[in-house]
């Protein structure tokens, strides 16, 4: 597999290992703070209004609506020449107001994307095997 | 800080031409930049002591020195977050060791080959790494690269919350290519743009067109900093440097991905200080420079430094209010990002000086107050330059 034929796969670290487990079994799981039982979006190693440590991977229903989005159609990559255009979506999750995530919106076109309708995840492959959280719109 | 008020000042200004290949060493076009700079100030390589330079810039300090002829360097520093630390936050740095004495004249520069990539990456295009770690893990495998990517989510949000549209992005966009019309040095000189030509460029990342996108620049740039008291006798009036400072906060948003539900950024940590430390308001202010790195930034910048409130942007940018010569508030005189070059912002820096020594192509009449606030959506830094008149 050419490199430049995809885009870059992430790369499991230190505390995000569960992570991308979790995607490779069709799960979101994010953490959850122990101690005041916040949630994260991205991984990180202490909790983000705490400070806390201590923490578990909480399993998302994928719910949610999106905050904003764009469609890109300006190749910066040479792997998005195939694939322009393409929509980049922040998703606000139902389990906690403020939990945002970055993805991409499948499935549909930016005639049919605004601000505020309901997506659920589902799961694509990446190339190198490791799947990726993406979202598609609910059915009306 | 209140503390360093006026105690230091800009005293030399140098650059190169800007160009989209410069056809010669990163580590040249610093010299170039900064031997004029020191020359500008009426001094000689042999009267600096310290050099500040961004963290992303490869050229070494070192090298710098050897090759001008500086026998000496008591200070050096580097300052990260590339056009949103270093335009500014170089000068902070430079500022605090001339005051505190630890050194007693400071260069500090921009010089890359960015549009050439001969040396620095374009920051317009994604590096062929096969894996992305760290917060790029989140971002590069779902196609979000650029800056100007991450910008177009924030100013869809931005558009959301407060009715903003593109054609008030567009008039940021006009106002820069306006007065680099003025300039021969701008790499947009004699090609105008209206507002429908604006419209009418290509889409990058929606709502971003083309024409809201800063340039690509290879060239170098260059500010020199003394205390006060020894910037009477130099070549040009002193400028004075009334507040100044650095600002990172508002960590619910990582990278570009501005988060626009929450009024507090990195821009209002600097906001909360920096005109009562220069002790003037908003209103005083003659002349300003906002990082035009992308439209929306600047009137989001402009809201959060206070010059109108949060959404009331799309309003104070009509009018041609940022435009000279009738414009209530003229910004980034010389062009700007968008039209001049994009020094990662130590460009506009220069322009300010030129105001205040009444230089300028497009001059203010009688300015005495510049601000600057650096690229936003990352970790940033503003000051308030002065000058006696």
């Amino acid at each position: 597999m050419s490199t430049l034929d995809t885009f870059p796969y992430p790369i499991p670290e230190f505390g995000t290992e569960p992570y991308w487990a979790a995607a490779n079994v069709g799960e979101l799981r994010v953490q959850r703070c122990l101690d005041c039982r916040r949630l994260r979006w991205e991984p990180a190693p202490l909790c983000l209004d705490c400070q806390s440590q201590k923490h578990e991977w909480a399993l998302l229903s994928g719910r949610g609506h999106l905050t904003t989005w764009t469609e890109i159609t300006h190749p910066v990559h040479p792997a998005a020449f195939a694939k322009v255009p393409y929509l980049v979506v922040e998703v606000e999750l139902v389990e906690q107001a403020g939990l945002k995530m970055i993805s991409n919106l499948i499935n549909t076109t930016a005639a049919q994307v605004e601000i505020g309708a309901a997506v659920s995840v589902t799961f694509v492959a990446h190339p190198n095997g490791q799947h990726l959280p993406v979202f598609r719109l609910d059915a009306p | 800080m209140e503390l360093l008020r006026d105690k230091t000042c800009i005293v030399g200004i140098g650059h190169t031409e800007y160009s989209r290949d410069s056809g010669r060493s990163e580590l040249t076009l610093a010299c170039e930049a900064i031997g004029a700079a020191i020359a500008d100030a009426g001094l000689r390589p042999s009267d600096i002591d310290g050099l500040t330079k961004y963290t992303m810039d490869n050229n070494d300090p070192v090298d710098i020195a050897r090759n001008l002829g500086i026998p000496e360097l008591r200070f050096t520093g580097e300052v990260a977050y590339g056009g949103g630390g270093g335009p500014v936050g170089t000068i902070l740095l430079a500022a605090m060791a001339v005051a505190t004495g630890q050194a007693r004249t400071v260069v500090a520069f921009r010089a890359m080959n960015e549009r050439s990539g001969r040396g620095t990456a374009r920051f317009g295009q994604a590096s062929n790494a096969a894996g992305a770690a760290g917060l790029h893990s989140y971002q590069s495998p779902y196609g979000l690269f650029s800056p100007a990517q991450m910008v177009a989510l924030a100013a869809r949000r931005h558009m959301h919350l407060y009715g903003t549209k593109s054609e008030h992005f567009g008039e940021i966009a006009v106002a820069c290519r306006q007065h680099a019309n003025f300039n021969p040095n701008a790499m947009m000189y004699g090609r105008p743009m209206t507002l429908e030509d604006h419209q009418n460029s290509r889409m990058i990342a929606s709502p971003l067109h083309l024409l809201d996108c800063c340039l690509e620049t290879d060239g170098g740039a260059a500010v020199v900093i003394t205390r006060a008291d020894h910037a009477r006798d130099l070549a040009h009036s002193p400028v004075y440097i009334s507040g100044i400072g650095f600002g990172g906060g508002a960590w619910n948003h990582r990278s570009i991905v501005k988060d626009m539900d929450s009024v507090h950024s990195e821009s209002t940590v600097i906001a909360k200080h920096i005109f009562r430390d220069a002790g003037i308001t908003q209103a005083d202010i003659d002349v300003a420079f906002i990082s035009d790195h992308f439209t929306p930034l600047v009137l989001m910048a402009l809201e959060d430094y206070g010059f109108c409130q949060r959404g009331e942007g799309k309003d104070f940018v009509g009018n041609g209010r940022l435009r000279w010569p009738d414009g209530e508030l003229p910004m980034n005189t010389s062009g700007g990002n968008l039209s001049e070059g994009y020094l990662h912002g130590m460009q506009n820096n220069i322009e300010a000086v030129r105001q205040l020594r009444g230089v300028a192509r497009c001059q203010v009449k009688d300015a005495r107050y510049a601000f600057i606030a650096a690229g936003n959506a990352v970790p940033t830094s503003a000051m308030i330059l002065r000058h006696d008149r």
